[in-house]
């Protein structure tokens, strides 16, 4: 019994081994890819690397001298771990090889963005695991029932009640209380109290960051930064260090030059988070000739938003931070979110794109339920629509080709 | 600072210069401005409507058979003045005029520098408050008119300006504390300038945590207001691009939700508002909310603003 045991651990740990070179393989490949792209440029480089990081978490050790926070989600407060002296990492995944370790214990509908995050758990070494902190905001059921799936780890996660209504003032309030109650969470485990000006300090980091980002999706907008591009840099922002993100941004905007003769028509990308090395769907748009102008995942342009504030006082800095990441997120998982399905056709006609791929991961059902209606008000404004709904294989790549290349042909 | 908060910063310091101390330069500026320069400052250089409102001459206190004589006409022609200028400027009186308005504003100032947080009120609350100063203003223009007509004693008088705080609180700047006296002739003077002591203390308590806490129930802002659909200026939202941040909420000084949840209609110059442009200013989506003169637009949100105007290139410049 006792060898059989010890047989069994030693081929677990075999296969552990083989699925984390498959995961290194898959993150290299996705990269040398890119890398292989005419529009490449060697400032594009630095967030390529970026994403050698996730496989090798000792090199993010390394890199960030400061302890890890990891966030699930997109609501929770990036500047108030800045402020404590955390580096935030938005957690998140689009490796399909991670998922081999997480499946066998979960529906086969699952999230496959969730899956991938489970996985991670389940290595030996992963930026998960370097984590001291894990916040979850409660936005789809999948990230809610997040910390459930990984209870036999006994990974004492801290979670944050998401109010799904956003315009009313007691979603307001107890959003409010949320940010408080993670700040004094996150005072405890800093050992010290938020400094006033500190957090100032955080807060203009993220708006450089900001404005910097604008400048990229008006880069993008005038067709000068390809759509995948820009989702790779948006992905980078989710793990590195915001300052040097700001940097090397304003670096690439400053140098990149577009190869000229493109006249693709324009289409707007919605749906399902796009997460490295998970570029399928962005890379066949572009593959079937046309370009990604504009989009709003939570991945890429809904991630960065301005905070104003009027009020330098303690209070006055957290609403502002606690309504800029509650009341300017379009998450289908809010009640009222009518202004979401404005905004896209508002930024359609500005910029004179046609039509909308609405990506959609299998089992994401907040975007599958907004989807029909979208489809039905889009086409009745006079635009085209394509729903692809899909997971991270790669077998059904042709497929998705031919149906965007049909997609195209209606665009012209 | 921003741009336009530095500009208003400025009209409203020299306005409140001009208004108030203009006066011993001989500028007279008549009696209809739609803005509390207070007219028991005695170096003002123009009084505000109110007074003439509640008065015998020019406004309400005034018997019938009055009113259809030449009294009447004159206090026509001062509603005339009134109407005139208020609905060139519209609300810009009170965001960039108004010295009780300037000095509310100062009075902020100071309170962000203690950095003391702005007490806050809840949405009902604040809905509650709305009626007041339309219930302020129908009261001072019948009690002139019972004087005048069914006999109410006359000390009732311009029974606004008894109570009002800026009556208290203005002639300060012109080394006058006379006002704080208590007037014991009879019942109804002592009466009146005890309430007026405790409105005063309570309202001078209010503005300081409260941004522009006294305009939430001010009856010439309630009058303005009524007029405001006739005014030269207007703010206008393009609601499709908005994307809900609440950016414009928070920063309102009368905390006004109107601009925000607003989804339909495009003209967003509300009853309360006051025309600061903090909301154009902070509002990170290119054109959504505008200032607009007849049809031109004078002022629109933009990236470019924010960035050049929220954002400290240096670490040293940022605690405010």
């Amino acid at each position: 019994m006792q060898l059989n045991s010890a047989e069994r651990n030693n081929s677990k740990a075999k296969l552990a081994q083989k699925i984390k070179k498959e995961i290194q393989e898959e993150y290299h490949r996705q990269a040398s890819f890119l890398r292989e792209r005419s529009d490449f440029c060697q400032e594009l480089e630095y967030f390529l690397e970026i994403f050698s990081l996730p496989v090798s978490p000792q090199k993010v050790k390394k890199r960030f001298s400061r302890p890890f926070v990891g966030i699930y989600c997109i609501q929770a407060p990036l500047e108030l771990f800045d402020a404590l002296g955390f580096h935030p990492i938005r957690l998140c995944s689009g490796s399909l090889a991670i998922q081999r370790l997480s499946s066998p214990f979960l529906p086969a509908l699952t999230c496959p963005l969730i899956k991938s995050c489970v996985g991670a758990f389940y290595l030996d070494e992963s930026i998960e695991k370097l984590c001291d902190i894990l916040v979850v905001p409660t936005t789809c059921d999948w990230n809610t029932k997040l910390p459930e799936m990984i209870q036999d780890k006994a990974i004492p996660f801290y979670i944050m009640e998401l109010p799904h209504i956003k315009e009313s003032e007691r979603g307001q309030s107890r959003w409010l209380e949320e940010i408080y109650e993670l700040k004094r969470f996150l005072e405890q485990c800093a050992g010290r109290r938020l400094n006033r000006s500190q957090l100032q300090i955080s807060v203009n980091k993220y708006m450089k960051a900001w404005q910097a980002f604008g400048r990229l999706i008006e880069f993008r907008r005038r067709g000068l930064i390809c759509g995948t591009w820009s989702i790779v840099l948006a992905n980078a922002f989710m793990i590195d260090d915001v300052e040097s993100w700001t940097d090397k941004v304003n670096i690439v905007l400053k140098n990149y030059d577009k190869p000229e003769g493109n006249s693709n028509p324009g289409v707007f990308l919605a749906g399902s988070p796009v997460f490295f090395p998970y570029l399928k769907i962005s890379e066949l748009i572009e593959e079937a000739g046309m370009d990604i102008l504009a989009d709003e995942l939570c991945t890429s342009e809904r991630l960065i938003a301005s905070v104003i504030y009027d009020e330098p006082s303690e209070y006055g800095l957290l609403k502002a931070l606690s309504e800029r990441y509650h009341l300017s997120c379009s998450c289908p998982t809010y009640i009222d979110n009518d202004r979401r399905l404005k905004n896209i056709l508002n930024t359609m006609r500005t910029y004179n794109i046609k039509g909308i791929v609405y990506h959609l991961l299998k089992g994401c059902h907040p975007y599958d339920l907004e989807s029909f209606y979208f489809e039905k008000v889009i086409k009745e404004n006079g635009f085209r629509f394509l729903k692809i709904e899909t997971d991270y294989s790669r077998e059904d790549r042709q497929n998705i080709l031919a149906r965007l290349e049909a997609f195209r042909a209606t665009l012209c | 600072m921003t741009k336009v908060y530095k500009l208003r910063f400025l009209v409203q310091s020299m306005s409140f210069a001009v208004l108030t101390y203009g006066g011993r330069l001989g500028l007279r500026l008549g009696h209809c401005l739609p803005c509390f320069t207070c007219p028991y400052v005695g170096s003002c250089s123009g009084h505000c409507y109110l007074m003439a409102l509640q008065r015998s001459q020019w406004g309400f206190q005034i018997s019938f058979a009055e009113a259809i004589s030449v009294w009447g006409l004159r206090a026509l022609g001062m509603f005339a003045g009134f109407f005139l200028l208020t609905i060139i400027f519209s609300k810009a009186w009170c965001g960039w005029i108004c010295p009780f308005g300037t000095l509310q504003d100062w009075i902020t100032f100071l309170r962000k520098k203690l950095g003391i947080r702005e007490s806050q009120f809840s949405w009902t609350l604040r809905d509650r408050l709305k009626p007041i100063k339309y219930i302020l203003l129908i009261f001072l223009i019948v009690i002139p008119i019972l004087i005048g007509n069914a006999g109410l004693h006359s000390d009732f008088g311009l029974p606004f300006c008894q109570i009002c705080p800026a009556k208290k609180l203005m002639p300060i700047f012109a080394g006058n504390f006379r006002y704080f006296a208590v007037d014991i002739s009879n019942p109804i003077t002592a009466f009146m300038s005890i309430v007026s002591l405790i409105l005063t203390a309570f309202f001078f308590v209010g503005m300081f945590f409260k941004d522009r806490f006294f305009c939430l129930f001010c009856p010439l802002l309630a009058l303005i207001s009524l007029f405001e659909k006739f005014g030269f200026l207007g703010l206008e939202k393009k609601v499709d691009a908005c994307t809900g941040c609440g950016n414009c909420q928070r920063v309102c000084p009368l905390n006004i939700r109107e601009v925000h949840l607003e989804k339909k209609k495009k003209n967003v110059l509300t009853q309360d508002c006051i025309l600061c442009l903090r909301c154009v200013e902070s509002c990170p989506q290119a054109k959504v909310l505008s200032l607009k003169f007849f049809k031109n637009t004078i002022f629109s949100s933009s990236k470019d603003y924010i960035s050049k105007r929220f954002i400290k290139k240096k670490r040293e410049n940022l605690c405010n």
